[in-house]
């Protein structure tokens, strides 16, 4: 027959030891003190997508082209693109309306997982209550897009590793852009034009002849 | 003349036809803090003994299944997060095994690692929390809890240097991971899951030998074998009534065969026990986690996944054991991107159709703990 | 329904003028007594759904919403000041949540949490989900996330703060917990068939102007599925 009240006093002893080493035991007050102390966001966390853009100017340096893949892949339908067009009427590969709506984004990050152009990223500010439901929470493409050096701020490892990527896919690019050129060139010095001189086809072809190279 | 003299004399009587008292019918909920989310009981309580009950859900009903069969296959992986919002984990991995049925995806080595890690992980944080909020309902108000909550944010931080996310992880994709835990995130894992035993230790002293713990959930809200067999419950709540049926063990799923670890049963089928298993089976889930972080070889995290996911048309099952029981997601595949039916079979929904047969006979208190003891989140079973 | 009228002639306002007119013992009296209610804000225990768990964390030792004086989580809605709507208000919940609302004494706040009680939000799609709860009651604070973290919790706790400190507390103001003719009760909506009755309660929101952006109506990428 043990004594009773004997399991309460063990528990009570548990709270009390909690209670005085909270004094001098980090691990037993883990308070963040948060509006003075950093909130304990680390460099993986993300909230809300944004834009990112290379040089000085948003727009100009915009990476985004307009291509809806991220439009497609979004499970609740939160982003609008409106593709732009020049004066002749013809669509040009950016967008001319961008909108998020962070009220109904659920932060799944698929969107940044299908943007094959490395232009939208998971933002981890989450300083966002607002007391407008309509112009504090649907974002446009002027307050979404930020800085490269804005992404190397949050996420800097990530941020390193889209940079490498990009200039990976650029020096193919340029690779590839020279041999077209060379070849281009070449086909010049073998045949001179006799007058028909049709430049779509050797456009079109490229992709096909390098493979079997 | 003070009031209290001029009323009559009282006289009590024993027996409910002396008094001919009426049945007393309760709504309990849905805002009620004790019901775990918008839930509702609707009581009748004979004096405080209740005579019959009826759950009363569908207060979160969010369209989950429906709203699946409408978009394509990955973009439902966020959706799953929600379901039970404690273990987004499992979720995640219970959808995946069934769709990798669908279409035969073979998972690397070092991302089916991975998932039991996040999968023990998930178990740690779910009953260490619900044990809190269990041990709440019984008037324990704070304290536990508290603790729990301490506990579970560091196992939050670790997911969210994995995924990015602290809920809402959505990490686990069709044929692997989605990304490899970076530098440090291992050790990090090593050190947090070795000081878990003396954490668990530290809980047990509270709670396990506390008389009050003992007189309120001992006894109370027994489900013996054949009837616990009968309902088909699964998980903590079976094994509590003394059946030994892990799908751990049973199913093997993923690469649980190669680990070493027992599954608690318990004896009588009552609250206390079904507290004691999940006490239990968090140093299980410590053990799994030790060699699981011990064995994880270096590698790929992506199997060859097809780049737009179309599979034949046909059907498949597949289902772990989440903290909670028996999760399984049952897809029909007629040809399309999109799934034809998406069916989730919610182990907490399962779990609450034994409420009724639980309650009858005890006390509106009692009621409470029985429901606690279950261990329901409403996102799951209203889905 | 009686909403009372906010623009009170007796109330005081806490602009630089306002306050040299009302004089220096009053307005300092404004401001301790917003000052005080604004570090006692009592929220309702009510979880609604995923962001409740949420909440519950940032009731926890980690972020500890004590520090804000709201640590003080009332079961009933007859003593608290805040609601945390904290999740997925579904159309069979809709009619319970004006309820709580309307059982709540002045003054009173609401916020709203996390996407899908602002706009329904992932879920929105769905034939049972209200598409945000500030169509049948006033909301003072929206918080974006699914879910928020707890330090937004906080952030948007500040906010209130922020908000309640701006606020007229003397003479006949809603903001007034003396002046108790004027608490704010608003229709119950009735679940009618499949769909809410009224859809929305006009008084309180208004049908957003047509969003000057979308030019079609509908967005591209549903058309593709």
């Amino acid at each position: 027959m043990s004594l009773i009240g004997k399991g309460i006093l063990k528990g009570m002893g548990v709270t009390a030891k909690n209670f005085f080493q909270s004094y001098y035991r980090k691990e037993r007050l883990p308070t963040v003190e948060y509006p003075e102390e950093k909130a304990t966001i680390n460099q993986f966390s993300r909230n809300f997508p944004f834009l990112l853009y290379d040089g000085d100017d948003p727009v100009d340096g915009m990476r985004c082209t307009a291509c809806t893949l991220c439009e497609r892949a979004c499970p609740p339908q939160c982003i609008y693109i409106i593709k732009d067009k020049d004066e002749n009427g013809k669509a040009i590969l950016s967008p001319r309306i961008f909108d998020i709506d962070t009220s109904v984004c659920m932060s799944c990050q698929l969107c940044v997982e299908v943007c094959p152009y490395e232009a939208i990223r998971m933002d981890s500010a989450f300083e966002l209550s607002n007391e407008n439901r309509f112009e504090g929470l649907l974002l446009n493409r002027e307050e979404l897009l930020k800085p490269n050096a804005y992404y190397h701020e949050i996420h800097p490892l990530e941020a390193r590793e889209t940079d490498d990527r990009m200039a990976a896919k650029a020096a193919l690019a340029e690779a590839k852009k020279k041999a077209r050129q060379k070849r281009a060139r070449l086909a010049a010095k073998n045949k001179p034009p006799p007058g028909l001189k049709k430049t779509p086809p050797t456009r079109k072809k490229p992709p096909q002849r390098e493979k079997s190279e | 003349m003070s009031p209290v003299q001029t009323m009559p004399p009282r006289s009590y009587h024993i027996g409910k036809d002396d008094l001919g008292a009426d049945i007393l019918e309760v709504a309990m909920g849905p805002h009620h803090p004790s019901t775990h989310g918008v839930f509702r009981m609707d009581l009748k309580l004979d004096g405080e003994t209740v005579v019959d009950l009826k759950p009363v859900f569908g207060y979160l009903h969010r369209n989950h299944e429906k709203i699946a069969e409408d978009i394509t296959y990955p973009m439902s992986m966020p959706f799953t997060d929600r379901l039970d919002y404690l273990c987004g984990m499992t979720n995640n991995w219970a959808y995946a095994l069934s769709a990798e049925k669908l279409i035969e995806i073979k998972v690397p080595e070092r991302a089916e690692y991975i998932r039991v890690i996040v999968a023990e992980l998930t178990r740690l944080v779910n009953h260490c929390l619900l044990i809190g909020f269990f041990v709440n309902d019984l008037g324990a108000l704070g304290t536990p809890l508290l603790y729990a909550l301490r506990e579970r944010e560091k196992i939050l931080d670790l997911f969210e240097v994995l995924s990015g996310a602290r809920m809402m992880v959505n990490y686990i994709r069709f044929g692997g991971v989605r990304c490899d835990p970076p530098d440090g995130w291992l050790k990090e894992c090593q050190r947090i899951v070795d000081a878990f035993p003396a954490f668990l230790d530290e809980y047990e002293t509270l709670l396990t030998e506390n008389e009050i713990i003992i007189a309120r959930a001992q006894n109370v809200g027994v489900v013996t074998r054949e009837e616990a067999i009968n309902f088909s419950l699964t998980g903590p709540m079976l094994r509590a009534s003394g059946v030994n049926y892990d799908i751990r063990k049973v199913d093997r799923y993923g690469i649980y065969d190669r680990f070493d670890f027992k599954v608690p049963i318990g004896g009588h089928g009552d609250c206390y026990d079904r507290f004691m298993v999940r006490m239990l089976e968090m140093r299980q889930s410590v053990k799994i986690l030790k060699q699981a972080i011990r064995d994880l070889p270096e590698g790929e995290i992506m199997g060859k996944a097809p780049k737009i996911f179309r599979p034949a048309p046909g059907e498949a099952y597949g289902r772990i054991e989440a903290p909670k029981g028996e999760l399984g997601f049952y897809l029909i595949s007629d040809g399309t991107p999109i799934p034809y039916r998406f069916k989730v079979r919610p182990p907490s929904f399962v779990n609450l159709t034994a409420l009724r047969h639980m309650c009858l006979g005890h006390k509106v208190a009692d009621a409470v703990i029985i429901l606690g003891s279950i261990d329901i989140v409403l996102g799951e079973v209203d889905r | 329904m009686n909403s009372p009228d906010l623009s009170d002639q007796k109330a005081v306002d806490l602009s630089p003028e306002g306050t040299a007119k009302a004089g220096v013992i009053l307005s300092s009296l404004v401001w301790i007594y917003n000052w005080s209610r604004s570090n006692s804000v009592w929220p309702l225990l009510f979880g609604w759904a995923c962001c409740a768990i949420e909440m519950i964390g940032t009731a926890g030792s980690r972020h500890d919403i004590a520090r804000f004086g709201a640590e003080v989580f009332r079961p009933s809605p007859r003593q608290s000041d805040l609601m945390i709507v904290s999740g997925t208000v579904t159309k069979k919940m809709a009619p319970q949540v004006v309820r709580i609302y309307n059982q709540m004494p002045e003054p009173k706040y609401v916020i709203a949490m996390g996407a899908c009680a602002i706009s329904g939000g992932p879920f929105k799609q769905g034939y049972n989900v209200l598409k945000g709860i500030d169509r049948y009651i006033p909301v003072d604070v929206y918080l974006p996330g699914c879910p928020p973290r707890p330090e937004a919790l906080l952030h948007s706790l500040m906010t209130l703060q922020k908000q309640i400190k701006r606020q007229k507390s003397l003479g006949r103001t809603i903001t007034n917990p003396a002046y108790g003719e004027g608490r704010r009760i608003y229709p119950v909506p009735e679940l009618r068939g499949d769909d809410l009755f009224p859809p929305f309660n006009p008084e309180v929101w208004t049908p957003p102007a047509k969003n000057p952006n979308v030019e079609d109506g509908c967005p591209a990428g549903r058309k593709s599925v």
